[in-house]
């Protein structure tokens, strides 16, 4: 990994980024009725579901808790509901994916926390595919809705997904705690049960550890976009 | 945990607090001091993509949220002409505040898209749809919409004040007396006839929509599911959502969405006057799987069974719109209404229609374990019947076995009559199991049928304990058939084989695994 600020124009063939440029190919022959594509852009999507689910535990709960549960019944839900979904583009499938993955997410934390059924669960997706018509997909990020105005390619949020997912499992912690949750490193160093000093340590190499997993387009200096 | 330090990665000469405040630079959203930073250590641009990459990430997971996204709280804020006040509730997609209209001086409720600021077009266009609905409507029955719009960026629109609590509140306390629980029931009907009338279904109809004022009078609100029945494509409202399961109609929970009708509505009612009467919505369960099952496979336990004080004829209204049938229930909202005010005036209400079949299958979904068991028992004595009179010479053999099947038949009825008297579900489950395995046991030695195959019985009995979807009673079937066989062949008369028993004790522990695993995934659900 360099720290030379050129971009590849064109995705490369390292890590994960052959991935993200066949999903849409996959997506469109998976939606052909290709199983075997169908599995593949599963596979591709896995981490991006359990990032999406472990941020959206994290925010819920503001504890760690194993977002594995959410992940299956997510995938499960999505293989179950796919013929309903109707979109086309990878960025109308990922909206897709987190959309069901926040709601099942939001009913793993009411499970959790063992609240009233009343309050929190009164509306619950029941069955993504019940009317392929409506609502599912169509969910392009609106870039508007982002606090800092920025927008992010759904290459990207694949490819970090899965170098985050790769990362060791603190140094995931603490990234989701810094800049995903956008936590102080006091609350940091409270929910990780280190001191602040040690999170601040931990974070650093957290970053660089994020840094050198993602391919050289991640590397350059211009931001993306 | 220790962490064995790692060697430095490319960038990690960066002073950490440099990184963080640059972090905080593109969290703000603060360009110039991004620039500024990026001047000072020009190390920083290496980190610039993959930080902004997260941070995006971070806005772009919160923008697909579930629709009860948080919203920070806007009590005692100004938002436009309002100054709102206290939380009143939160549905699928809005907030509801309690809010004063400055320039008119009154107050009103407003609701806001609960997603706020981070809705999508989807949500929004959602939410226009549900005030425009409920913008149709005059009546005293509905809450009354007053104007609709945006105000910093936030949709909301602004409705009756209703002073008083959700029927879900007041059930907190308990049953409603019947009377008051049928009044009030016969006038939602017929705000919700109106609805029809207007040609929309509510499509959520439970306690805690129902808004009763001081004077005890019940106004509909919410209309976040509800649809315009005449634009059946129009994606005004869509299947994304549907209501809480517990009060879903059973064509709702089974996912459909096109094909629901007024009926759907008059479940709805049905299931609000369940509620009010015994305290509970007429199906429950631990998980959403569950719920859904017995809203599609139960009968409700009878109103009055939950509450004695119940009337005869209310609970006969009620359960009439509960009909796992559209077709058997009442046609309209104004039909139940009808008959609540017949009955509220003492007047006779129509008897409960149906034939023997429909009330046979009733039966059934009402006590599944007692009536499968008596049809599967009377099936089998039916065979032994006529086998006696087809081989007289048999009779001798056989009377013992048929006595057995007859004493377990009743012990069957006793069964489901404790549980429905005395015991708990777990209970009631442990005492059918041992049962069953008790009899199949006494029956098959009575045959000597140790190394026949009507030991299947065994693996049989235990798959079907796992229909109580309670692993634990998936294992006590499995520990009581295996007893059950041993007892068998301790007693049998003829040579013991242990391949064969093997292989029974197998297929035994095989039954178990597979109900264990399935229940297991169903709990999960």
């Amino acid at each position: 990994m360099s720290d030379s600020p050129s971009r590849s124009a064109a995705p490369s063939a390292a890590g994960h980024e052959g991935d993200a440029a066949q999903i849409a190919g996959w997506l469109a022959a998976a939606r052909a009725g290709d199983a075997a594509a169908r599995d593949r852009l599963f596979g591709a999507c896995r981490s991006f579901v359990a990032t999406a689910a472990r941020c959206h535990l994290q925010r819920r709960l503001q504890a760690k808790v194993d977002a594995s549960d959410v992940v299956q019944q997510s995938l499960l839900e999505a293989h179950r509901g796919f013929d309903g979904f109707g979109g086309e583009t990878p960025q109308e499938w990922l909206g897709w994916l987190k959309r069901i993955v926040a709601h099942n997410a939001f009913d793993a934390a009411k499970r959790y926390r063992g609240t009233a059924k009343r309050d929190a669960g009164r509306e619950v997706p029941l069955a993504p595919h019940a009317d392929a018509s409506h609502g599912w997909h169509a969910q392009p990020i609106d870039p508007a809705s982002s606090p800092s105005g920025r927008a992010i390619r759904w290459e990207q949020e694949l490819l970090l997904a899965a170098a985050l997912e790769a990362l060791a499992e603190d140094h995931r912690e603490v990234l989701v705690l810094r800049n995903i949750e956008r936590l102080p490193f006091e609350e940091v160093a409270r929910r990780m049960g280190r001191s602040s000093g040690a999170c601040r340590m931990l974070w650093m190499r957290a970053v660089a550890a994020l840094k050198e997993q993602l391919p050289a387009e991640f590397a350059g200096g211009e931001p993306p976009p | 945990m220790t962490r064995v330090p790692e060697p430095a990665a490319d960038g990690a000469d960066i002073d950490p607090d440099l990184l963080d405040r640059y972090v905080q630079a593109i969290q703000g959203g603060d360009t110039t001091e991004e620039q500024r930073l990026r001047a000072a250590c020009p190390a920083l641009a290496a980190w610039t993509a993959c930080l902004r990459g997260l941070d995006a990430l971070a806005s772009s997971v919160a923008a697909d949220a579930a629709p009860v996204a948080a919203m920070e709280p806007l009590t005692g804020r100004r938002l436009g002409p309002f100054i709102v006040g206290a939380e009143l509730g939160r549905g699928g997609m809005g907030v509801v505040y309690r809010a004063r209209h400055e320039g008119l001086g009154r107050d009103v409720a407003l609701k806001l898209l609960a997603a706020g600021a981070y809705a999508t077009a989807e949500q929004r266009r959602r939410f226009v749809s549900e005030a425009r609905l409920a913008a149709r409507i005059r009546h005293p029955g509905i809450v009354a919409i007053h104007d609709a719009g945006e105000l910093d960026g936030q949709l909301y629109f602004s409705m009756d004040l209703v002073a008083g609590d959700d029927l879900a509140a007041r059930l907190r306390a308990g049953p409603l007396p019947p009377r008051e629980a049928a009044t009030i029931i016969a006038t939602v009907a017929r705000a919700v006839q109106h609805l029809h009338d207007a040609g929309i279904l509510h499509r959520d109809l439970k306690p805690s929509n129902v808004l009763v004022d001081a004077a005890g009078v019940p106004h509909l609100a919410d209309f976040g599911l509800a649809r315009d029945a005449s634009t059946e494509d129009a994606p005004t409202a869509t299947g994304t959502v549907l209501g809480t399961p517990e009060y879903m109609a059973p064509e709702q929970a089974a996912g459909r969405v096109r094909g629901l009708d007024t009926r759907t509505d008059v479940y709805g009612l049905g299931a609000i006057l369940y509620a009010i009467l015994t305290g509970r919505p007429p199906f429950g369960g631990d998980s959403r799987v569950l719920v859904v099952m017995n809203v599609l496979e139960r009968e409700p336990v009878p109103p009055r069974r939950l509450n004695p004080q119940v009337p005869g004829p209310l609970q006969r209204i009620c359960l009439r719109c509960l009909e796992k049938d559209p077709a058997r229930r009442y046609t309209s909202a104004a039909a139940v209404a009808d008959d609540l005010e017949a009955w509220l005036r003492g007047d006779r209400i129509a008897p409960p229609g149906g034939g023997p079949l429909h009330r046979l299958g009733r039966m059934l979904r009402r006590y599944p374990a007692a009536g499968f068991r008596l049809a599967s028992i009377l099936g089998t004595l039916a065979v032994v019947s006529a086998r006696m009179l087809d081989d007289p010479t048999t009779v001798s053999f056989y009377r013992p076995v048929a006595l057995g099947l007859m004493l377990w038949a009743a012990c069957a009825v006793a069964c489901e009559w404790l549980g429905i008297r005395r015991l708990s579900l777990r209970q009631t489950g442990i005492a059918f199991v041992v049962t069953d395995a008790a009899f199949v046991t006494a029956l098959l030695a009575a045959v000597g049928a140790a190394e026949s195959p009507l030991v299947a019985a065994h693996p049989v009995l235990v798959s079907a304990a796992g229909l109580w979807l309670d692993r634990r009673l998936v294992r006590i079937a499995a520990a009581a058939s295996l007893t059950g066989y041993a007892i068998l062949l301790a007693t049998s008369p003829t040579v013991f084989r242990w391949n064969v028993a093997a292989i029974v004790t197998l297929l035994v522990v095989c039954a178990a695994a597979i109900a264990d695993f399935q229940v297991g995934r169903l709990r999960r659900g």
